[in-house]
């Protein structure tokens, strides 16, 4: 039992007891003990983020008696990836879900209460879940003992050096991308526990409590979508510049898996804004919400638990069987459950959709702002289905047939496409819609439905082609995969269009600042979202590349001339080589062992191979040999061989070798050395101290027909202590327009290099920040259902003041 | 209930789905005189193009006299189907459907040259896709059988007495009892020839060096057929150039034993009656100059120059640049034994980055593009931007002036 595992086993006893007793309370609705539940809950949180303190103050402290800390990193890292060594794989990623789990039921629990009886059901759920992951750390800890990895090691054995970082994730972007994923996954934990007791109070013959708790749902998936667009974002410039896939999206399996909630998220948020209670959505509504963390965990489960060979592997092990009970658990209370309610209560007649316009004709009836926003839940839906069909679709062949098999970019790209585009055309209806009535708004409609069908028959050159159909491939590819990427102009332009208008013009009907604000977020989001859709095709259809080589690098006698790169318009110079180590001469102590920590551990270093080091007191040379003391003790270092070893009495000096115990009657312990891994500790052998990073790379500078573009260094990370993993170092330029991307290969003093064009990279950014801009103002301004709006109305009261606050303008939807 | 039947429909269809697509279905039937296939194990193998194992094999049973499993998508299959003992081979090319109609029995003995049974000897049966159907041996009168066996397949039966090997082709739809007269071997290396094989049963590649300084290298290869009834057994040269000096031999395959003589390289070979070896020798030259003489009568022989443009190598007149998509000189006509053939390679190489491109792809997904080289399509980013900001301002104001008209 160490510090950590005690905190979670005390952290994992809290949370089954707060579970317990909200459980039991909710069962016989007594509230005896229940005073015990906000202390407990508490203590859960605290424990739970000591346990995390702990964890990262050992990593911090490089403590590698924790095998988890030996394993994820080393000396040579600096704090900040030392720090990310916590979340780098299974163990600490867990620790740190749950951590923000516990703090989010703590919140959740602090500002809301459970005055209600429901409300005990939602909290016993959240608090589940918190224990639950704690459960699961205590059966994989990341606080392990390192003899858990040498089996064979005597009590007390912590080795000098850790295993290091996973190259990949030695990245600032790395640094941070982990914890907000987490974040938002930890704060759909609400969301989710809301639904499912909804259904749970529903089949128990009450009347559920979406409708007085559909606040709360609305700020918790807001906030929660702010998070998962950050995360995702963070992911893509992360395998931008790291990965060099030459653009921010590959469709890798983990990509995949943090979309689809995303995608789902947002058919959820525009499903809750449909939501009227008793009668529109609902059921729809808050099944969704319980699904989206559903969705979450299931997808974690699909790639953590090693189904998948995709470049996130470095988190697989046996914490997949956890996670399958996990999502089976959240299967069945976010998704079976409200099927199962669905499915049992009979059809009871029309939604009564459609009560409006009842003086136009039957499409006036059906066109309503409700219906389309029915539509965008639907479309957005189905985007879902795209992505988490091409997620499970190997899997589930695996299981049925025995057959692998891998589902192409191909299928994600031209699948979703048409969809999208549908999107942006339904937004820009619906936005018009609102503001021009529905007769204007079919013209507009016509004009920019007729216009993406001509764009996508008009294609300027091959270029624009969204992808080179193949003749063996099915009809549905052939033909979107020979439509034109000018189709992607007229649905963007519309939908940018519609928003602008139509919250131009109810920011001008409105003299509340807050709903100001808000539509001005809605407005973000909604045109960032067609900017990011805009930048996205072009990207990679009109991305590009063009390689040279150049010999001699390393010798110095490389051609310093301005070359051409192929035949694209952009030129290179090559103006030096540079190469450099890490570690760079470090302290002895963080690599070698002393003389009194040689003789601590005794016996059990016993022909083991080490690193020592310590002051020179005696030296005896033989013939065969000469014998050199280490700080007046009974470590002795034998170098082999005869004549000088340069080493003199007094001199700090670091050897390796095998140390041999009680080997001569004069010594407890010999290190047996050979000239080449013996010298002074100021400039200590390669032998001795392991060469962890070598860098390599070009100093180069690029230039197109306006002149200079970039220059620095490009190259790559060589790790030969982890299987000789490279990575790569790559020189970006980030235009207004495109982005200048060099990547250099070095290897034998020549180097190939590349220069790649990636258009509209600027734009996405710029959409990306517009979205999460726009969701901080929605967040925070909603006057219906904003954070600043309830905490100027006093948050804890609002468990049964739902209704729309009369000031301000009429929310979305009527 | 309506919705729970809705639900179902849609979980199973989802399930269907995944089993259905990307998978073929390879079926067929399996009829066997006096008897039947029922529960025979049957093997489907996705193959490529090149017959090379595409994916992983599926397995399914005989039920009845026919059999049907779903196997991954490919460009051809290999079918196995294990029955008595025996297993049967079927490539499909452009079809997924196949029969097999074992209906045919072979027979036989196999004898010494005085007509003596000879007991234990091993014989196998060889299909005409180079697989083995089967293997026995010989009971105390010599005697062996197969069958049943398909019905329209020609059989090679190879048969191994002492150190020789036999071979023998048969078609047990016309001849089911053949009797292998083990003659005894010969090591007159006059019954060999130079198979007439496609592409050419004699093949030198000329290899060029690591460093140019250096001469290049030769390998050499020669497919010896034996038409005669009796094995050969013993020793056959291959004629060097002058001055090379041999590094590696080979026979068959794997590796050999050979001594330099003045004639050239001496190998032991074993070549099975009606049967062919083939055998393969290294050297270096000692120049850009390859040039020898034939020792036996070839039909057709080709030099292999990977790494050579062959339109810049100066060479005899009885070869000419070939065809083929690899570099390589063919002869125009057969070789007599004793005509000289010759190349030359100074200056012939061709761009070392470019024959060096695939070896040092090391970057992985950096350069796995580098095929398209300099292709950076034009970008017309302004426009697009323009036009979007365009049509939007524009609309804009259409709206707004056909508002105030309204």
């Amino acid at each position: 039992m160490n510090p950590g595992t005690i905190l979670l086993a005390l952290a994992f006893l809290s949370g089954v007891v707060s579970t317990a007793l909200l459980t039991r309370s909710y069962l016989v609705d007594d509230d005896r003990y229940l005073s015990y539940v906000p202390k407990l809950t508490a203590g859960t949180a605290v424990l739970l983020v000591a346990a995390l303190a702990h964890l990262t103050y050992q990593f911090v402290s490089l403590d590698y008696s924790n095998a988890y800390v030996w394993e994820n990193t080393a000396a040579y890292l600096s704090v900040l990836y030392r720090v990310t060594g916590v979340y780098a794989a299974n163990e600490g990623s867990v620790l740190l879900w749950a951590s923000i789990v516990a703090v989010v039921a703590l919140i959740a629990g602090v500002t809301r209460g459970f005055p209600t009886r429901r409300g005990k059901l939602v909290h016993a759920l959240t608090i589940g879940v918190v224990t639950y992951f704690s459960a699961m750390l205590l059966l994989q800890s990341p606080f392990a003992s390192v003899r858990t990895a040498f089996p064979n090691a005597p009590p007390g054995f912590t080795p000098t050096s850790g295993q290091g970082l996973n190259p990949l994730l030695v990245d600032p972007y790395m640094a941070i991308h982990p914890p907000v994923m987490f974040v938002s996954y930890a704060l759909l934990t609400m969301p989710f526990a809301i639904g499912a007791a909804h259904f749970i109070a529903l089949f128990r013959g009450d009347d559920g409590l979406f409708s007085t708790w559909v606040g709360s749902v609305t700020r918790w998936l807001r906030l929660g979508w702010l998070f998962l667009t950050a995360a995702v974002a963070l992911g893509g410039l992360w395998s931008y510049t790291v990965l060099g896939w030459g653009g921010i999206w590959a469709w890798d399996p983990v990509e995949t898996a943090i979309l689809i909630p995303w995608l789902f998220l947002t058919a959820t948020l525009h499903a809750v804004t449909n939501y009227r209670p008793g009668g529109r959505y609902r059921i729809l509504a808050p099944a969704m919400t319980a699904s989206v963390f559903a969705l979450a965990v299931y997808t974690t489960s699909v790639v953590r638990s090693g189904v998948f060979r995709s470049i996130h592997s470095f988190a697989d092990g046996g914490i997949g069987a956890s996670f399958l009970v996990l999502m089976g658990v959240t299967t069945v209370l976010g998704v079976v459950l409200p099927l199962a309610y669905w499915a049992m209560t009979e059809e009871s007649g029309d939604d009564t959709s459609g009560t409006e316009g009842t003086d136009e004709s039957r499409l006036a009836r059906w066109v309503t702002r409700s219906n389309l926003l029915h539509l965008a839940v639907l479309l957005f839906g189905l985007l879902t289905f795209v992505s988490l069909w091409g997620l499970s679709f190997p899997v589930l062949r695996s299981a049925m047939t025995g057959l692998e098999v891998s589902v192409e970019s191909h299928y994600y790209n031209l699948w979703s496409l048409p969809l999208v585009l549908a999107l942006l055309l339904l937004l820009g209806f619906y936005m018009d819609y609102d503001r021009e009535g529905l007769r204007r708004s079919l013209a507009g409609l016509a004009v920019f439905g007729l216009a993406t069908l001509v764009g996508a028959a008009v294609a300027p050159s091959e270029t624009w082609r969204l992808a080179s159909a193949r003749p063996g491939d099915a009809l549905i590819y052939q033909v979107i995969g020979n439509a034109s990427a000018l189709s992607v102009l007229p649905p963007v332009a519309y939908a940018i269009l519609g928003t602008v208008k139509r919250t131009g013009g109810r920011i001008a009907a409105t003299g509340s600042r807050d709903a100001k604000l808000k539509e001005t977020g809605i407005t973000l989001i909604h045109v960032g979202a067609a900017l990011l859709v805009l930048s996205l095709p072009f990207m990679y259809l009109f991305a590009g590349q063009a390689s040279v080589m150049a010999t001699g690098v390393a010798a110095g006698a490389v051609d310093t001339s301005q070359r051409d790169v192929g035949t694209s318009s952009y030129d290179i110079r090559v103006l030096g080589y540079e190469r450099s180590e890490f570690p760079n001469d470090p302290e002895p102590g963080t690599y070698a062992l002393t003389s009194s920590q040689v003789l601590t551990r005794g016996q059990s270093l016993n022909t083991s191979v080490q690193t020592v080091h310590g002051t020179v007191t005696a030296i005896r040379e033989g013939p065969r040999a000469t014998v050199v003391q280490l700080d007046d003790s009974q470590v002795w270092v034998g170098i082999a061989g005869n004549g000088t070893v340069g080493v003199e009495t007094g001199q700090e000096i670091v050897a390796r070798g095998q140390v041999m115990w009680e080997f001569v009657p004069t010594a407890d312990a010999i290190v047996l050395a050979g000239p080449e891994t013996v010298g002074p500790a100021d400039d200590p052998p390669d032998a001795a101290v392991p060469t962890r990073v070598i860098a390599t790379g070009v100093s180069v500078a690029v230039y197109d027909d306006n002149g200079l573009v970039v220059s620095g260094v490009a190259g790559q990370r060589e790790y030969p202590e982890q299987g000789g993993l490279q990575v790569r170092d790559v020189l970006i330029d980030r235009g207004p327009l495109v982005d200048t991307y060099v990547i250099a290969g070095v290897s034998d003093g020549t180097a190939s290099m590349s220069v790649k064009r990636v258009p509209f990279m600027t734009l996405m950014r710029l959409s990306i920040v517009s979205l999460l801009v726009g969701m901080v103002l929605v967040l925070l301004f909603d006057p219906r259902h904003g954070v600043r709006t309830n905490s100027i109305a006093g948050y804890g009261e609002s468990a049964s003041s739902s209704q729309s606050r009369p000031e301000g303008v009429t929310e979305v939807s009527d | 209930m309506r919705r729970l039947l809705a639900l179902l429909v849609v979980l199973s269809a989802l399930g269907f789905v995944p089993v259905a697509s990307a998978t073929t279905t390879v079926g067929g039937t399996v009829t066997v005189d006096d008897g039947s296939a029922d529960g025979a194990r049957v093997e489907v193998v996705p193959l490529t193009e090149q017959r090379q194992r595409a994916e992983d094999a599926v397995t399914t049973t005989v039920e009845g006299s026919s059999f049907s499993v779903d196997a991954p998508d490919a460009p051809a299959y290999a079918v196995r189907i294990e029955h008595g003992g025996a297993t049967h081979y079927e490539v499909l090319q452009d079809r997924t459907q196949v029969e097999f109609e074992l209906s045919q029995r072979l027979s036989g003995r196999v004898v010494d040259a005085d007509g003596t049974a000879q007991s234990g000897a091993v014989v196998e049966l060889i299909d005409e896709n180079e697989f083995v159907v089967d293997t026995g041996r010989t009971n105390e009168t010599g005697a062996f059988a197969f069958g049943p066996l398909e019905s329209d397949e020609t059989y090679e039966l190879r048969t191994t007495v002492g150190n020789a090997e036999y071979r023998r082709t048969v078609d047990p739809s016309t001849s089911q009892n053949v009797t292998v007269t083990a003659r005894p071997p010969t090591n007159d290396t006059s019954v060999l020839g130079v198979a007439n094989r496609t592409p050419t049963g004699h093949v030198v590649q000329i290899v060029p060096p690591g460093n140019d300084s250096d001469a290049p290298s030769a390998i050499e290869t020669i497919a010896f057929e034996n038409p005669s009834d009796r094995p050969f057994l013993g020793t056959v040269t291959i004629g060097l150039p002058a001055d090379a000096s041999p590094y590696a031999a080979m026979v068959d395959g794997s590796q050999a034993e050979y001594r330099q003589t003045d004639a050239g390289v001496e190998l032991n070979v074993s070549v099975p009656a009606n049967g062919s070896a083939q055998v393969g020798v290294a050297y270096d030259l000692t120049g850009t100059q390859f040039e020898k003489e034939i020792r036996r009568n070839t039909t057709s022989l080709a030099v292999v120059l990977q790494g050579y443009d062959p339109s810049r190598v100066r060479h005899s007149e009885n070869l000419r640049t070939g065809s083929a998509p690899i570099p390589m000189l063919t002869t125009n006509e057969s070789l007599e034994a004793g005509e000289t053939i010759s190349a030359d390679v100074a200056g012939a190489r061709t761009d070392a980055a470019e024959s060096t491109a695939g070896t040092n792809s090391t970057a992985g997904a950096v350069e796995t593009s580098s095929s398209e080289s300099g292709s950076i399509p034009a970008f017309p980013g302004v426009p697009i931007l323009v036009g979007i900001f365009g049509t939007v301002s524009v609309g804009l104001g259409a709206y707004r002036v056909t508002r105030s008209e309204a």
